[in-house]
């Protein structure tokens, strides 16, 4: 991880400056894997925070039908941000904090468990 | 089993007033709360916050965020013992709380409880509400003002009221645009390619990629639901609402209610509410608790006092 360098994403995903919060800290660049590619975030960041940074707006898709789903509670309270997370199902990617290295998967329905993974 | 004389569960603005009353009131207290931060609902919010009441008076104004974190120091600043990152999930009899941390799950054994757990947004559906892009106005604060991202740039904002109102000066406060704003679900339609591409209503077209649903708020007073304490389906409050007698103790003794868990309250009401509640828990002085009580009856106007009314548990008839 390194300390000195921003996340770098589209710019204008991320809400840089503002009249009350001021502009956004600083923060150490995490590389992430969404379904195989590698994306950046900030530390500290949960992981549909970088996903939207990163313009990425389907994370799963529903058991029944199979339609696309997004964040929409944004408080880990509804089941619509789920992914994969380094091999575990169900995550809560809207209250699930980055780490380096991380693989995050869209997750079909309920997913499916590949067996213990580190 | 850890054991103290208050346990307050949520540190949003009530859960804190609440906290910091009883603790100053001789009680050994713990608060405890899901998020990483104290301040609640305080901690995603810019809007201005208002006529605060009593020792809060001099904070009255900050916006939400900057509110939490002055709420934080003097949290910091007090005996108050603050679990975060820590969720109470269940009530037991004698007052045990099950809690649980960093996957570690413990018993909190409290002399009186206050549960000041909030609220959640209220969801309504309409046609295309299930599409990437639909979010709860609760979400969109929380992604543009914690996690500092945008979830769309051309916002559609479904709901009135103060919280629709609140999110759509927060979405251009960020210099984001609310492309239209309508206030109920009945002819709109959402669609769009596997996310937000457009809304429908009234014969109108608009090109968005975020729908806002800002239908208000649900009390969220599970723990004191659990332990039986007596309600009511509101429906102005969009679900279960806990009874409570003067001081928001409910129908289960020891067991106090406050701020939106009780039905929603400006930010004010809910600091009186915890205030009251804390000292209450902590068996203060009856001039002290009189006191508060009657700044917190100074908040409520016309509308509210019928609803207190309503929902004023008759303590004679226990």
């Amino acid at each position: 991880m390194a300390e000195s360098e921003t996340a770098v994403s589209p710019p204008d995903l991320r809400v840089k400056s503002h009249p009350v919060l001021g502009d956004l800290p600083l923060a150490p660049v995490v590389r992430i894997t969404v379904d195989g590619r590698e994306i950046e975030a900030r530390a500290g960041e949960v992981i549909a925070a970088a996903l939207f940074a990163n313009d990425i707006h389907i994370f799963r898709s529903s058991p029944h039908s199979g339609e696309p789903r997004g964040p929409f509670c944004g408080i880990g309270r509804c089941p619509d941000c789920m992914m994969t997370v380094d091999g575990v199902l169900n995550v809560q990617t809207c209250m699930t904090l980055v780490r380096d290295g991380m693989r995050v998967e869209s997750q079909q329905g309920l997913g499916v468990w590949k067996g213990a993974e580190e | 089993m850890k054991r103290v004389d208050v346990a307050v569960i949520g540190a949003g603005p009530a859960g804190i007033a609440a906290a910091l009353a009883a603790a100053g009131a001789g009680a050994a207290t713990t608060i405890i709360d899901e998020s990483a931060a104290v301040g609640g609902s305080l901690r995603w919010r810019i809007a201005s916050i208002a006529d605060l009441p009593g020792a809060f008076r001099d904070l009255s104004g900050l916006p939400g965020v900057q509110l939490a974190d002055a709420l934080a120091e003097r949290m910091n600043a007090s005996r108050v013992d603050i679990a975060t990152g820590a969720t109470a999930w269940g009530w037991f009899e004698e007052n045990i709380i099950g809690t649980v941390a960093a996957s570690e799950s413990y018993e909190l054994q409290a002399a009186s409880i206050v549960v000041a757990s909030g609220s959640t947004d209220v969801m309504t559906p309409f046609a295309g509400s299930t599409l990437p892009g639909v979010m709860t106005a609760r979400a969109v604060l929380i992604f543009l003002h914690q996690h500092r991202v945008f979830p769309g740039r051309r916002f559609a904002v479904i709901g009135s009221g103060r919280d629709a109102d609140e999110v759509a000066m927060s979405i251009e406060r960020a210099s984001a645009a609310v492309v239209c704003r309508v206030d109920g679900v009945d002819d709109v339609r959402v669609s769009g390619d596997r996310r937000v591409e457009r809304i429908e209503f009234s014969g109108e077209t608009h090109t968005v990629d975020c729908v806002v649903a800002a239908f208000g708020r649900q009390p969220d007073a599970e723990i004191a639901l659990q332990a039986l304490a007596e309600n009511m389906l509101l429906a102005d409050a969009g679900g279960f609402v806990p009874l409570r007698g003067p001081d928001c103790e409910t129908s289960v003794p020891r067991l106090y209610v406050v701020g939106d868990a009780a039905g929603n309250v400006r930010d004010a009401e809910a600091i009186a509410e915890g205030h009251l509640a804390g000292l209450a828990a902590a068996g203060a002085g009856a001039d002290q608790i009189q006191l508060a009580r009657d700044e917190l009856a100074g908040l409520h106007d016309a509308e509210r006092l019928a609803t207190v009314d309503r929902l004023s548990l008759k303590v004679e008839a226990r």
